[in-house]
């Protein structure tokens, strides 16, 4: 049996020994080169964006590193004193005492006139604010309230002359606010970049001190008079 | 001396003659089978010198990518280890991109809405300075919309003519009166006249 193989083999080795490599280099091409080749060109590519990746989020933690703490924190109080994430009566009443005081007005009411309404993101809650004051200051009074550092739009005015250059009037006025944001951005999410326009707007904001509140209504005095 | 040389027989012969190199005579006594069996076996040499340099290469091919396979791989892991280092480092900051994120959300908003004057207060500070002399207002009232309801006394009958004309000319109400719709309009025997005006806007 042997030796017919090797009988076999050696009359036809010319066409044998061909076979057996090319079947062997099919074997090599199929099993290994060609599946490692793919897979480099693959990996390559994930390596790119690996990359890209690691440098985005190197720039990112470099950016956020760099920015002062407590100037940021600043900032967003400034802002969320002009357009907070609740409804802030106290705040706004003593905004609108101000306001009037300036305008040379005298405030004898102001009441919360609707509970919050708002699509989006945007609320808003309705105040409403009886005054006495010169007639010809009203716009100015108007205007006074619209360019407080705390948004706030007239929604309605109603005035009735009681005397000269003497009115009663009844404003309207909308409050805006909005929730914080549920999310506040994820590792690979982009930064958002405060332009020239924004810086300018946070020093308005920061420009203008917060309102105090209005003295508080508790009672004065001793607790027992008769002592 | 010329010979006829039969196709198994090579005849070379060689003559020296005073040092200078004549014909070559070689007789090969070989069977003809012999030849056949060697020419074939140089034949299978050539060929199998071919098929080991292909094998060769191969492996040396297999090797090389797998070689690089195992160098890209290490390359790659220490590329993700980069990844995930700067992933924590931006989580640990993640509070300062949530102001940053917060603050922007605002300044958006504000940019929009700061220093802008409603539509009601465009409408009134219009209105009441299109009003002219000598006309006496009772009740100014700006509603939601915008729209205006004037309710006033004048002794001059062109002081209406002059409001209405005031209020609709484009030039003067800067285009933002669609209508002036007089409700009610009435002569006192005290020769006031009493008007009611609604002004609709655009």
């Amino acid at each position: 049996m042997k030796i017919n193989l090797i009988k076999l083999y050696l009359n036809f080795r010319i066409f044998i020994f061909p076979a057996v490599v090319a079947l062997s280099s099919l074997i090599l091409i199929v099993f290994i080169i060609y599946p490692q080749i793919v897979q480099l060109i693959k990996n390559q590519k994930v390596q790119v964006d690996v990359i890209t990746k690691s440098e985005f989020l190197e720039a990112k933690a470099s950016v956020l590193d760099d920015l002062n703490e407590g100037e940021l924190e600043a900032k967003v109080a400034s802002a969320l004193n002009s357009y907070p994430a609740e409804q802030d009566l106290l705040n706004i009443v003593g905004l609108l005492q101000q306001v009037a005081i300036k305008s040379g007005f005298s405030v004898s009411e102001i009441s919360v006139q609707k509970i919050p309404s708002g699509t989006g993101e945007i609320f808003k809650f309705g105040v409403g604010m009886e005054t006495v004051g010169p007639e010809s200051l009203l716009s100015q009074f108007i205007a006074g309230i619209e360019s407080a550092v705390r948004i706030m739009k007239v929604s309605s005015i109603d005035l009735s002359p009681v005397g000269a250059d003497l009115a009663d009037i009844s404003l309207g006025i909308d409050v805006f606010f909005a929730p914080a944001p549920q999310t506040f951005g994820s590792v690979d999410s982009h930064l958002p970049e405060l332009s020239q326009k924004d810086e300018e707007l946070i020093a308005r904001l920061t420009s203008v001190p917060r309102v105090s509140q209005p003295a508080s209504l508790s009672p004065r005095g001793k607790t027992n008079p008769f002592e | 001396m010329r010979l006829p040389i039969p196709w198994q027989l090579a005849l070379h012969y060689e003559r020296r003659c005073n040092g200078r190199s004549m014909e070559k005579i070689s007789i090969n006594l070989l069977p003809v089978e012999f030849i056949a069996e060697e020419f074939k076996r140089r034949k299978f040499y050539k060929i199998q010198a071919i098929g080991v340099t292909i094998v060769l290469f191969m492996i040396f091919l297999s090797i090389l990518t797998l070689s690089l396979g195992v160098l890209q791989s290490s390359s790659l892991n220490a590329a993700s280890l980069r990844v995930d280092e700067a992933e924590k480092r931006v989580s640990t900051l993640a509070p300062k991109q949530a102001q940053l994120v917060l603050l922007k959300n605002r300044l958006q908003v504000i940019e929009g809405q700061i220093g802008i004057p409603s539509k009601q207060a465009e409408m009134y500070n219009l209105t009441y300075n299109l009003l002219p002399d000598g006309f006496l207002v009772n009740r100014i009232s700006v509603g939601g919309e915008g729209q205006v309801q004037i309710s006033a006394l004048t002794a001059n009958a062109q002081n209406i003519d002059r409001i209405i004309s005031n209020l609709l000319d484009k030039g003067k109400n800067n285009d933002r009166v669609k209508n002036v719709v007089i409700d009610s309009l009435n002569r006192g025997r005290d020769g006031i006249y009493r008007i009611n005006l609604k002004v609709e806007t655009k």
